[in-house]
């Protein structure tokens, strides 16, 4: 599995709030509707900000970003993010 | 006026420069030694409905320690005079707490500290650092780094609950309570616990954090530097990052706070006198002044604000209700600044807090307090009574929401005058009765309002037939049908609704046209579909429309014979 979609599963997991084991979802499940909040939307944020130094611009910071593990990995991606630091 | 339990007291004081008067409550024990007082510094925001009955458990166990507190609100923001945005963090806010240390020292207090959470706890350390005053400890509850970092935080939350970016071009950030324009952004950036300082070198300083916010190393060498005692809490999620009637009160972080403030704080010498005054005259903005006294009316002592003209009232009573996620404030604040407008036209208003809200306590023997909760409805009557003992039903009722359904209620039993809410839910709201579940203190109950919230996502059309049935069996608890009748009573009334509460079941196609919330639908009553609002109103567009339609139509239907003149605007 790349390296930024483990971390970005570990996050989740500490931080996402999740009713269900991350490890039961898949990369394009639906993260809200497995129970996390957009408060745990906030701190999935922020952890993935001080993993990957990095700062969610404008442009990316919606709802739909933090979706799912494949969009989270996707906004990734676009802010030029190769893997954890 | 005050409230005592047992031996405790609890009084609302405004306290401060005349110019621009603070409010506060004051927590004072009756009896036993006093070992001097703290001020707590709240949070801002939406963190600051949340954390009030924290705070206020917090004041609580402070005072059976003997320690007499203050909570009270920044300038512009809460009941403090001012409208937000006419004050800054800093310096205003900073100064804010320095004014709130003065008052309990100019009573005599020897020992004054400070608790601040969030926000508060940045402002506090500041205010400490900076002050002449002299102040004994400071307990940074859950601080942010810096106002950069809360900024960022509560406009992230804001931006994650929408599609839409909340940061304005002209610097603005729009969060869920408020907007915060570019002036306060910018003094918001000036907040910062790096920053090298004069630090109070006498100032004991306990560090309380949680995981999910840790502070960065720089933060925490200084608070090492400062021989800060460190503790770290799990309780701040439970209690900040839930709808505020679900916040958990974070009891062994309150434990703990007590307990080393005890520790630092040994009997005073000398016996204070502090001096309240509940009743105060506050500018609003250029256009005038209004009076401003708080209460504690009806069997229940339900807290209220009443506001009215400096000189004499015209027309009804306008009772201003939360739902059960705010406090008698009303959604960011309008409901203070509705108020004090309508003041300067000539009305007199109240801004209720039901039992287990905002600044009312639950009283001994009661149970918890429920989602729509019976008793409130009869502590609302009660308070009506009470301010208008010769003809309760000249009122009219304002609220969103949960309030809305009590304004509903408690009109009904008046006869009132009038009726002005926003989104009134209009049938048994099953999601919601999920929702509980969910929420629920037991494993078992949060086992099955999951899978309750899963069935009613996959199976909308079981619970929507179950919701239909409803409404035919018991069509008396029907609150459309209930609006219709008050209006057909002779009550005014005003219906502002967001396009968002006609998507109770959003999968269901054709629903709309059966459940009689659709807006092409004809009504009884007023009805009116506001462009840019939310359920919550927590959009600042939405909200400022409902603040001016509700203004023009109290003014024209009940104060207009009285006065020509215009209400003035929202801000």
């Amino acid at each position: 599995m790349d390296s930024s979609v483990s971390a970005i599963r570990a996050i989740l997991a500490a931080y996402g709030q999740l009713m269900v084991d991350i490890k039961s979802l898949d990369d394009h499940d639906d993260l809200y509707e497995s129970g996390m909040s957009s408060h745990a939307s906030v701190n999935v944020m922020l952890a993935l900000e001080a993993e990957f130094d990095i700062e969610f611009s404008d442009a990316v910071l919606r709802r739909s970003t933090f979706r799912s593990v494949d969009s989270i990995h996707r906004a990734l991606l676009s802010l030029g993010v190769d893997g954890p630091t | 006026m005050e409230c005592v339990t047992t031996s405790i007291t609890e009084s609302p004081t405004w306290f401060g420069l005349p110019d621009h008067p603070l409010f506060g409550l004051l927590t004072t024990p009756t009896t036993g030694e006093r070992r001097g007082a703290v001020v707590i510094a709240p949070p801002v925001g939406y963190e600051a409905r949340n954390a009030k009955a924290a705070l206020r458990q917090l004041a609580l166990q402070l005072g059976r320690a003997g320690i007499t507190s203050l909570r009270f609100d920044y300038r512009g923001t809460g009941d403090s005079s001012g409208a937000f945005g006419s004050s800054l963090p800093t310096p205003d806010w900073v100064d804010d707490i320095g004014v709130s240390v003065d008052y309990l020292k100019s009573a005599g207090f020897e020992q004054v500290s400070i608790v601040g959470m969030r926000l508060g706890a940045t402002m506090a350390t500041l205010s400490a650092w900076r002050s002449n005053v002299g102040v004994h400890a400071v307990v940074l509850w859950d601080p942010c780094e810096s106002g950069r970092s809360y900024l960022r935080e509560v406009g992230a939350l804001s931006a994650l609950r929408r599609e839409v970016s909340n940061n304005g071009k002209d610097g603005s950030v729009e969060t869920t309570e408020y907007l915060f324009d570019a002036d306060m952004v910018a003094s918001l950036e000036q907040l910062n616990l790096k920053l090298n300082g004069d630090f109070e070198p006498n100032c004991r300083y306990l560090l309380i954090t949680r995981r999910s916010r840790p502070l960065s190393t720089a933060v925490l060498s200084t608070f090492e530097s400062l021989h800060a005692d460190f503790r770290l809490t799990d309780e701040q999620e439970a209690c900040l990052q839930v709808l505020p009637f679900y916040a958990q009160l974070p009891n062994a972080t309150i434990i703990q706070i007590t307990q080393w403030l005890s520790d630092q704080s040994p009997s005073q010498t000398l016996t204070p006198h502090l001096t309240t005054d509940s009743r105060a005259v506050l500018n609003v903005g250029s256009d005038g002044q209004v009076k401003e006294r708080a209460d504690c009316l009806g069997p229940h002592r339900n807290f209220v604000m009443i506001t009215e003209p400096v000189s004499g009232f015209i027309g009804p009573l306008l009772v201003m209700l939360q739902n059960v996620h705010e406090d008698h404030n009303g959604p960011s604040r309008m409901w203070v600044e509705l108020s004090r407008q309508c003041a300067l036209a000539g009305a007199r208003s109240a801004r209720i807090d039901v039992s287990g809200l905002g600044d009312s306590p639950r009283n001994e023997g009661m149970s918890p307090a429920q989602y729509l909760d019976a008793e409130w409805v009869r502590e609302v009557v009660d308070v009506c009574v009470s301010l208008e003992p010769s003809d309760p039903s000249n009122v009219v009722f304002l609220g969103l929401c949960s309030g809305a359904t009590l304004a509903i209620e408690a009109a009904w039993r008046l006869r009132a005058r009038g009726l002005c809410i926003i989104n009134p839910p209009l049938g048994i709201n099953v999601l919601h009765h999920v929702t509980q579940w969910q929420d629920s203190r037991t494993v078992t109950g949060r086992r099955w309002g999951r899978r309750l919230r899963r069935w009613y996502l996959a199976h909308p059309w079981i619970v929507v037939t179950l919701w239909e049935l409803f409404r035919t069996l018991r069509p008396s608890r029907w609150r459309a049908d209930v609006i219709a009748r008050l209006r057909s009573r002779g009550t005014d009334v005003l219906v502002l609704a967001s396009l968002d509460q006609f998507s109770g079941f959003p999968r269901v196609p054709f629903v709309r046209k059966l459940d009689g919330r659709h807006p092409d639908v004809e009504r009884d009553y007023p009805f009116e579909l506001v462009p840019d609002l939310d359920h919550g109103l927590t959009v600042a567009a939405g909200r400022d429309r409902v603040a001016e339609r509700f203004k023009r139509h109290l003014c024209s239907t009940f104060f207009m014979d009285a006065t020509n003149n215009e209400l003035g605007s929202h801000r």
